[in-house]
């Protein structure tokens, strides 16, 4: 892709940042371009509120699509985002994090880098698809997204995410090649490959899935960076309960000495009450867990791998979600570890303004025992309003 | 004792032996009027509360009993999330993270994304057809339409939300005009009504229906058929995770 091909396509994107709705009206009967702009306001404090600091961002997101014919797709996706507040200047470096580009090649512009304002825009997508009869060929910057569960996918080796990183929830992609085959209503077979930080780091894997009694399974192999992998999934219920769970293991079999083997697994339930009352329970297993210290240092890493969704060796996680009327809703999650016995309170409400008009209010509270006491590390309060077109 | 007044008898300590038969084939005809071999339908659902109203429009396919398939075209939010059900399978895809999540079968049993119809009056994972006994308990003109009223049980080894619905049928067209559901203590919780019976898919359909929770003042939820084609051919293929990604 030519450097000035791509400095265009971003111009374009920019243009449209500002202005969103030139092309949403577009009167054709399949319109091209969809997406949203969001602001989120952030207030952040530690124990005492004297610390508090605040941060905005504002967020568009364009998502292009174009059916070139019946057999090719093509998508492009960009994310603009511009962020601001006083919180920035405690946080160096943080231009450069956010505007961190872990793809092939890297479709990542940060175009202002103040101590007080970054402005950075991304293609997370950029993919051309073939698709004939029972076979489905993807190039380019794609979410290869092969876990099962709704809360930590160890199977998601091609793009894991940050789980609390809520406001990203298309999550990142990645540039590969991938290739599935559909032998007939859930069964599927799929090879993909995926290239990294300029071509430093590759994942390739086959995946297959079949559904059995009522449940699907999904069985996988490959390789992950210098790991051998394989792991399982299934998705399936007990009685009227949902019942999924996720199983891989890495092996490292070249490469740099620092490596690590590492065996993880997640299994899950959900329940939906008649009352619009949704539970739901998860727990994580990490048998050789990344050393860092807490919930709160392991909530700003950007990159996250399948190996290590979690700090910890052992994570648990309980939602609550209340569904007042089509237009409220309210919903809490907690994570908790027995190391430190750390706590993650996620609570959020969702008000929807007009059909394409939402706001939410949402907090991340983190705890920690420290020596003989239990503190709160630190709490953030996320107010977002989101437009969609 | 005769043959005949053995079967007097049956009836008459049985009443529903005689009238089960019949009314299992008037749900089946009614069944098979809306429902078609198969149907590409479009859609609009209004939904109404004193203070606001939302509307959202989908697409949806269906193939008999055991598969369909309901695509969301608006509101923008939500636009692309797909839901495939085969048997009594039901998956949501979610275009924003390009994956398929199956849900648990309590799920069926909620209302549909805020509507007052449940998820399973939307993907039918339960059958009026199988998943009931069927007993003829009454007649009465709706709208001017003479219809049959009848009452369905839920079998007990059915995951059906209800404890009791009764379905007026139109006893010309076969078309369902009005609906009660009870809960499993016997209140009325929903009342269903159509109306605007026209010609759709060359078939003639109420292309409006209305959902109301009787105990929720002013709430309802409003149903239009804006497009119906009825008998397209559709492979059991069309319904998979493949293609719920695909279709427009």
């Amino acid at each position: 892709m030519g450097m000035n091909y791509y400095s265009g396509s971003l111009w374009l994107a920019l243009i449209l940042f500002f202005h969103p709705d030139l092309l949403a009206q577009n009167s054709s009967s399949k319109p091209l371009i969809h997406g949203y702009i969001k602001d989120l306001q952030s207030l952040s404090f530690e124990e005492d509120a004297s610390t508090l600091r605040s941060m905005n961002l504002f967020h568009n997101r364009l998502n292009f699509r174009w059916d070139i014919s019946s057999e090719f797709t093509a998508r492009l996706e960009a994310r603009n985002r511009l962020f601001y507040g006083d919180q920035l200047k405690s946080m160096p470096g943080f231009g450069k994090q956010v505007a961190r580009d872990e793809g092939l090649f890297s479709l990542t512009k940060l175009w202002v880098n103040e101590p007080a304002l970054v402005l950075t825009s991304t293609f997370d997508r950029a993919s051309l698809k073939y698709s004939k009869g029972q076979i489905g060929i993807t190039m380019g910057r794609q979410r290869v997204n092969w876990g099962v569960n709704t809360i930590w996918n160890p199977m998601d080796i091609f793009n894991a995410y940050n789980f609390l990183d809520f406001d990203y929830e298309e999550r990142p992609g990645s540039d590969a090649i991938r290739m599935q085959y559909f032998s007939s209503g859930f069964s599927a077979f799929e090879l993909a490959y995926a290239a990294a930080d300029r071509g430093r780091k590759h994942t390739a894997a086959a995946l297959f899935k079949f559904n059995k009694w009522k449940y699907d399974f999904q069985v996988m192999g490959g390789m992950l960076d210098e790991d051998l992998t394989a792991g399982m999934a299934w998705a399936g219920n007990i009685k009227e309960a949902g019942f999924k769970g996720e199983v891989s293991a890495f092996r490292k079999i070249m490469g740099s000495e620092e490596g690590r083997d590492v065996l993880t697994y997640s299994v899950m339930a959900d329940y939906s009450f008649k009352s619009s009352w949704y539970v739901s329970a998860a727990f994580l297993y990490i048998d050789n867990p990344l050393s860092v210290t807490s919930f709160m240092q392991a909530s700003g890493a950007v990159s996250v791998s399948a190996k290590n969704l979690m700090p910890f060796r052992w994570s648990f996680y309980s939602g609550l979600q209340k569904m007042f009327n089509p237009v409220f809703s309210a919903n809490v999650s907690i994570v908790y570890s027995p190391e430190k016995n750390s706590v993650i309170l996620f609570p959020a409400l969702a008000y929807s303004l007009a059909d394409n008009l939402n706001l939410d209010l949402t907090a991340q509270s983190f705890f920690a025992q420290e020596k003989n006491r239990y503190v709160t590390e630190g709490t953030t309060l996320f107010l977002r309003f989101r437009w969609s077109f | 004792m005769s043959y005949r007044a053995l079967i007097y008898l049956g009836c008459l300590f049985f009443p529903g032996l005689l009238s089960a038969q019949n009314a299992t084939e008037i749900v089946r005809k009614a069944d098979q009027h809306v429902r078609g071999n198969t149907s590409v339908s479009e859609l609009t659902i209004r939904i109404i509360r004193p203070t606001w109203s939302r509307e959202m429009t989908m697409k949806a396919w269906s193939k008999g009993d055991d598969l369909a398939m309901i695509l969301i075209t608006s509101p923008a939010k939500d636009r692309g999330t797909g839901f495939l059900k085969r048997k009594k399978e039901v998956w949501n895809w979610l275009p924003a993270i390009e994956r398929n999540v199956k849900l648990p079968p309590s799920m069926m049993s909620q209302n549909w994304m805020g509507t007052d119809f449940t998820n399973d009056d939307l993907v039918k994972e339960a059958s009026i057809v199988v998943d009931y006994t069927h007993e003829l308990a009454g007649e009465e003109s709706i709208g001017g339409r003479n219809c049959f009223i009848i009452s369905m049980l839920p079998r007990p080894e059915a995951a059906v939300v209800w404890g009791k619905v009764l379905l007026w049928i139109d006893k010309k067209d076969f078309m369902m005009m009005k609906a009660e559901y009870y809960d499993e203590e016997g209140e009325l919780i929903n009342l269903m009504t159509s109306r605007d019976v026209r010609q759709l898919g060359g078939r003639l359909i109420p292309a409006t229906m209305e959902m109301i929770p009787v105990k929720k003042k002013g709430n309802k939820t409003v149903m239009t058929y804006t497009q119906i084609v009825f008998d397209q051919p559709l492979t059991d293929n069309f319904f998979s995770i493949q293609n719920i990604q695909n279709v427009k």
